[in-house]
């Protein structure tokens, strides 16, 4: 009986050892075919949009690696505030400067500053898919996601936070993008925004969904639109009464160069922090909640 | 003492006359690899792509058609040339790929900003149609 299980034993020592080189072989067989297959030239479309986002949304461009980019973005006040010549010299007017460092060709990473809560961002932006010149993928798929922190000094009457944790915000989207005609590109994005804290009853998370896209009128000079609908439904504001499920509406025109984007546009959003703009905005584009608002981005190879 | 005056006297004109020289720009001088390459792309296909590159790239120095008269000309040293002559047309399709590519001095190399070859090769189709 001892015997016979040791035979057993070895059998079964024996069927591991061939199923290991299975195993062990097949990386090499399927990386034969592969190489087989690339013989095909699959060239990847050209890049969909001018820069890295479209006004209040992130676009599903990339750039090289080894290549920073540094953001500015600038949200005046409302242009229905009186005497504030079109919010020019608004109160609430919002700024964020950001800096992103593209490590690979297909993944970014970024930080950046906003007035607005104090509010610091880390972001990572990575490419699943490329839309190719053939249409065999006929779209781009990018992955956008940040970390923000409130820093606010947590005083009463600014901002209370329990716990660290409190402060944290954090936001995924996927970014569809395609690139129809050298002119015509669109772009649909379905994200979450989840806050860590939130005022008594509330959601802490949002599905929503943006459609974006450009239309070129001239070599540097294009026509931009970001629709951006929340989906999960919030409460309003019991003090205030307004509303925090207005979409998101914003028109511009982007100006382009070799190494700048130069972006000015009309909006509802004044968050720029993606998650402070799907959930915490109560601006509503047709009823006194406009705003004009610039992007400048200055792109540096190294 | 009379050679020493003669010297000083030759040394004086020979410096005068240094001052009415302009620094000649050096020949361009295009490896022969570059010089013959073939433009892989149709010259009549995708211009107006080429045109965009153009006008996104290079024509803030080179000017809208190519004069060498773009609005930052001004503040560059070397000689941009004139893309409307026909000599710098009679220049190989090669030669103009390679000094886009490459570039020297000013002229910035251009694998960075625009890494894939065919757009680069768009833009040397499309300042083909600058000629006048």
């Amino acid at each position: 009986m001892a015997r016979r299980t040791t035979n057993l034993k070895t059998l079964q020592m024996k069927n591991y050892k061939i199923l290991l080189f299975t195993f062990l072989i097949v990386p090499l067989l399927s990386f034969s075919q592969k190489k087989a297959k690339d013989s095909i030239v699959e060239k990847p479309e050209r890049p969909a949009f001018e820069s890295s986002s479209i006004i209040d949304n992130q676009t599903n461009v990339l750039f090289n690696k080894n290549t920073l980019e540094v953001v500015m973005q600038h949200r005046f006040g409302l242009m229905d505030e009186e005497n504030s010549l079109l919010g020019i010299y608004g109160a609430n007017s919002n700024i964020r400067i950001g800096l992103s460092y593209s490590i690979l060709d297909w993944v970014t990473v970024g930080y950046g500053i906003t007035k607005k809560n104090r509010v610091s961002d880390f972001n990572l932006k990575a490419g699943i898919l490329r839309q190719t010149r053939s249409g065999s993928t006929p779209f781009s798929l990018t992955y956008y996601g940040n970390i923000a922190i409130d820093g606010r000094s947590g005083s009463a009457n600014d901002g209370v936070f329990l716990t660290r944790q409190d402060r944290y915000s954090y936001f995924h989207q996927l970014i569809l993008a395609r690139r129809f005609s050298p002119k015509f590109s669109m772009q649909i994005a379905p994200s979450l925004s989840h806050y860590n804290a939130v005022d008594y009853g509330y959601e802490n998370d949002r599905i929503s969904v943006a459609l974006g896209g450009r239309l070129k009128i001239s070599p540097q000079t294009s026509i931009l639109f970001d629709y951006s609908q929340p989906i999960t439904s919030l409460e309003d504001d019991p003090d205030t009464g307004l509303s925090y499920n207005n979409p998101g509406i914003s028109l511009g025109v982007e100006f382009s160069t070799s190494a700048h984007a130069f972006q000015i546009f009309i909006t509802n959003f004044n968050g720029i922090v993606p998650q402070q703009n799907y959930m915490k905005n109560t601006n509503d584009f047709f009823d006194k909640g406009m705003l004009i608002g610039f992007n400048i981005t200055r792109v540096y190879n190294f | 003492m009379k050679t020493i005056k003669i010297f000083t006297i030759v040394g004086i004109f020979s410096f005068i006359s240094f001052s009415f020289t302009t620094i000649m720009q050096d020949k361009w001088i295009v490896p022969a690899k570059y010089e013959n390459m073939k433009n892989p792309t149709n010259p009549k296909e995708d211009l107006a792509i080429g045109k965009s590159l153009y006008n996104k790239h290079c024509k803030s120095c080179h000017g809208k058609e190519g004069y060498g008269d773009g609005t930052k000309a001004d503040g560059l040293k070397g000689d941009l040339g004139d893309f409307s002559t026909a000599e710098f047309q009679s220049q190989s399709d090669g030669a103009l790929y390679y000094k886009t590519t490459i570039g020297r001095d000013d002229m910035p190399e251009f694998t960075k900003k625009i890494p894939d070859d065919e757009d680069r090769w768009l833009i040397v189709n499309y300042m083909r149609t600058l000629q006048e």
